[in-house]
């Protein structure tokens, strides 16, 4: 039972987890295995997506030995996490509980999961494999991939053709609008300063390098790297000479500056266009969406933002025939289909993205079919990125920092600089092994 | 209880005619300050629970726009094969139960900690006390590995349990009983043959009814605003309470649960807290006032 990783109040939890579990094998018992003793293998699965019960009912009409027992919980934000690392500690967690990719590290540090790359890897190839890279930690597998949110551009096409702009390949180009559209209309900006961890993330993604990762059972925090400092710099030039505003994202105000033309674009993900469309419905039809813009001509490269994985929690005694119903849900066509049309994810399995469900073209978007560019965006999305056990401290950090920049107090380097240090501090503080 | 409004009575009169006419206009300013800061939140919930997803966003927060409100009711019952009315209903039973056996055992507690002395009452008065310095929020981990040693998560009884218990209202009611119970009544009615029961239940309990419903609405709030509890003790989905199920729709606008959705279930899900108060509100000063003047 090697734990790398993790903290070292890890090990009293598991052996706390372990008392627990004895306590409860009863009844646990009762729940892995139908009344003869031989019948179908139940896996418990918490999940907060309203409409994954669907997929999970299709599991189960085609499966005899083993079936899905899908309670829907609270989402991660809203108590979910807190619930299942809880009931790790209880020992009667479930196998399964759907856990985005930022915060499976930090269930790895508490030592909340199971290592199933034995079950899983014959699966790997068919998942883009950065996401694969997302799911573990140092060679381990924490949880099968289910979903994406790979970045694109989304801008309006009329405001755009009315400023006499096209849609930026490269980042110099997108300054270079930013500046023509303010220059045109002092009330419009050509987008928003990036306002969090995750935005901040992915905009480096997209330059291959990374934040966290692992290396002789240590972290290696990279936050305040050469990459990083490269996209702050940029970012701090627009916010300098006032081409873009800060102000947050899928919110009251915004919703209505994207309509009335105070913002014209938005460097995002693709589960953003159902909330453009939901929430800003004057502007149906107009809107666009190009690939992200490069820091060299010629390149294809995005970044990620958002997604999740079915984690298989600690305590799960049927490690294989969860690992392969995860797999199932992920990966199975119609299961999919299900997800996408019942959830509104962007899946992760590659041949999840080629189904006509995740190509409907939309009116919204011009009557085109916008997710063609995910689809290449999430093939060009350079592999490796890991996010840190402590992103609920990291986030709030740049989310908070960022709010002040925008206020005039301030650089975003500085910012980067200082979320280094703090983050490294920070997972010291909580035990965890920091390499320098 | 006659005492305690003879007591407040000839005071409060002069002391609100001596403040000076720029005080009393300061005072009222501050007030309606507040009054204000409380009401614009409601009143924005209200003007957006009649909107349509369109105008939302796009139409001034404040002042109404389309009239769609029972347009949005419909929608807000219909979600999720109207799971809503459900939520509702467990809200109520959770809060209704659980402050009424929470505010009969406050009054038993507080009552026997008030007038029968037995070794250690102050250290055990003393210790409730501390108890209503804890966040509830911090009993949610600790009470979570109770319920799950004992079975109970995902049961009714998880999140029953733990509301029938309420520090503040034992502490309450015991200093109600000291200020509005006289010993002489108690003596009277153990000379007359009444047992110790049936004193509390026909001397003392009428005697305590205003303060009763202070504990009864305060423990209704409390219970209708504890998040955490439910979060962790409940599953499925149709145990949740409507606070719980409204977050969890909040969280969902990515899954197709539009924001006009959320913002009209969360305001039909105030009305039955306006409702207990409007019904309620004048025992509940009366007996703010009580407790006051020990």
């Amino acid at each position: 039972m090697a734990l790398p990783l993790t903290k070292r109040v890890g090990a009293v939890v598991a052996a706390a987890s372990l008392t627990a579990l004895g306590a409860c094998s009863s009844s646990g018992q009762e729940g892995a295995q139908g009344p003869g003793g031989a019948g179908p293998v139940t896996v418990e699965f918490w999940g907060s997506a309203i409409g994954l019960d669907k997929a999970v009912a299709l599991f189960n009409q085609s499966h005899k030995d083993v079936k899905i027992n899908y309670s829907q919980i609270s989402p991660g934000s809203a108590g979910g996490y807190a619930k299942m690392l809880n009931a790790v500690k209880a020992g009667n967690a479930p196998c399964l509980g759907q856990v985005g990719y930022d915060t499976l590290p930090s269930f790895a540090a508490a030592d909340a999961v199971e290592d199933v790359s034995e079950y899983a890897n014959p699966s790997k190839d068919k998942f883009v494999p950065w996401a694969w890279g997302l799911s573990g930690i140092g060679g381990q597998l924490f949880g099968i991939p289910v979903d994406l949110g790979p970045e694109a551009l989304f801008y309006r096409s009329d405001l755009f053709k009315k400023y006499g702009i096209t849609a930026p390949t490269t980042w110099d180009e997108f300054a270079a609008a930013a500046q023509k559209v303010h220059a045109a209309d002092a009330k419009a900006y050509l987008t928003t300063l990036p306002e969090s961890a995750y935005d901040l993330g992915a905009l480096t993604w997209q330059t291959g390098s990374k934040w966290f990762g692992t290396k002789n059972n240590a972290w290696q925090v990279t936050i305040d790297n050469a990459q990083t400092q490269k996209v702050a710099q940029y970012w701090q030039g627009l916010l300098d000479k006032k081409l873009v505003v800060s102000e947050p994202t899928f919110d009251t105000a915004w919703y209505k500056d994207i309509q009335d033309g105070r913002v014209l674009s938005y460097v995002g993900a693709v589960w953003a266009s159902a909330l453009i469309e939901e929430n800003a419905p004057g502007a149906s039809g107009k809107w666009s969406v190009a690939p992200m813009p490069q820091w060299t001509a010629g390149e294809k490269a995005s970044g990620n933002r958002g997604g999740s994985a079915t984690a298989v929690l600690k305590g799960c005694k049927n490690l294989k025939e969860a690992t392969e119903a995860a797999v199932w849900l992920s990966t199975d066509n119609g299961s999919v289909t299900s997800l996408i049309q019942n959830t509104g994810i962007y899946p992760a399995a590659k041949a999840g993205q080629q189904l006509p469900t995740a190509n409907q073209p939309s009116e919204y978007f011009g009557g085109k079919n916008i997710y063609a560019v995910f689809r290449e965006a999430a093939a060009n999305i350079p592999e490796g990125w890991v996010w840190g056990p402590t992103m609920t401290a990291v986030q709030p950090d740049f989310k908070d920092g960022l709010k002040k920049v925008g206020a005039g107090e301030g650089t975003i380097p500085e910012l980067v600089t200082k979320v280094q240090a703090k983050t490294v501090s920070g997972m010291k503080g909580q035990g965890l092994s920091v390499s320098d | 209880m006659t005492a305690v409004t003879r007591a407040t009575a000839p005071n409060s009169p002069p002391r609100g005619r001596q403040g000076t006419p720029a005080g009393r206009t300061g005072a009222f300013i501050v007030m309606a300050l507040f009054g204000l800061y409380t009401l614009v939140p409601v009143w924005w919930l209200l003007v957006s629970s009649t909107k349509s997803s369109n105008d939302l966003f796009t139409t001034n927060g404040l002042w109404f726009a389309s009239l769609n409100f029972f347009d949005n009711l419909v929608d807000v019952f219909k979600q999720q094969d109207g799971i809503f009315a459900r939520w509702m209903l467990n809200s109520v039973i959770y809060c209704v139960v659980g402050a009424t056996g929470s505010t009969i055992l406050s009054a038993m507690a507080g009552y026997s900690l008030a007038k029968y002395p037995f070794r250690g009452r102050n250290l055990v008065a003393n210790i409730i006390l501390g108890a209503v310095l804890v966040p509830p929020v911090m009993f949610a981990v600790p009470l979570y590995l109770m319920a799950s040693g004992a079975h109970l998560v995902n049961t009714y009884w998880a999140v029953l349990l733990p509301a029938l218990v309420s520090p503040f209202g034992v502490y309450l009611c015991r200093v109600y009983v000291e200020a509005s119970v006289p010993d002489e009544l108690l003596e009277a009615g153990r000379i007359d043959g009444s047992s110790e029961a049936r004193i509390f239940w026909q001397v003392v309990l009428p005697i305590l009814a205003p303060g009763l419903v202070t504990v009864f609405l305060y423990q209704f709030v409390a219970i209708w605003s504890n998040y955490l509890l439910p979060v962790l003790m409940l599953n499925s989905d149709t145990l949740q309470p409507v606070t719980v199920g409204l977050a969890n729709w909040r969280e969902q606008v990515n899954g197709g649960i539009p924001y006009s959705v959320t913002i009209t279930g969360s305001f039909v899900s105030v009305l039955p807290l306006i409702v207990a108060f409007l019904i309620l509100q004048r025992y509940w000063r009366t007996g703010l006032a009580a407790g006051s003047v020990k």
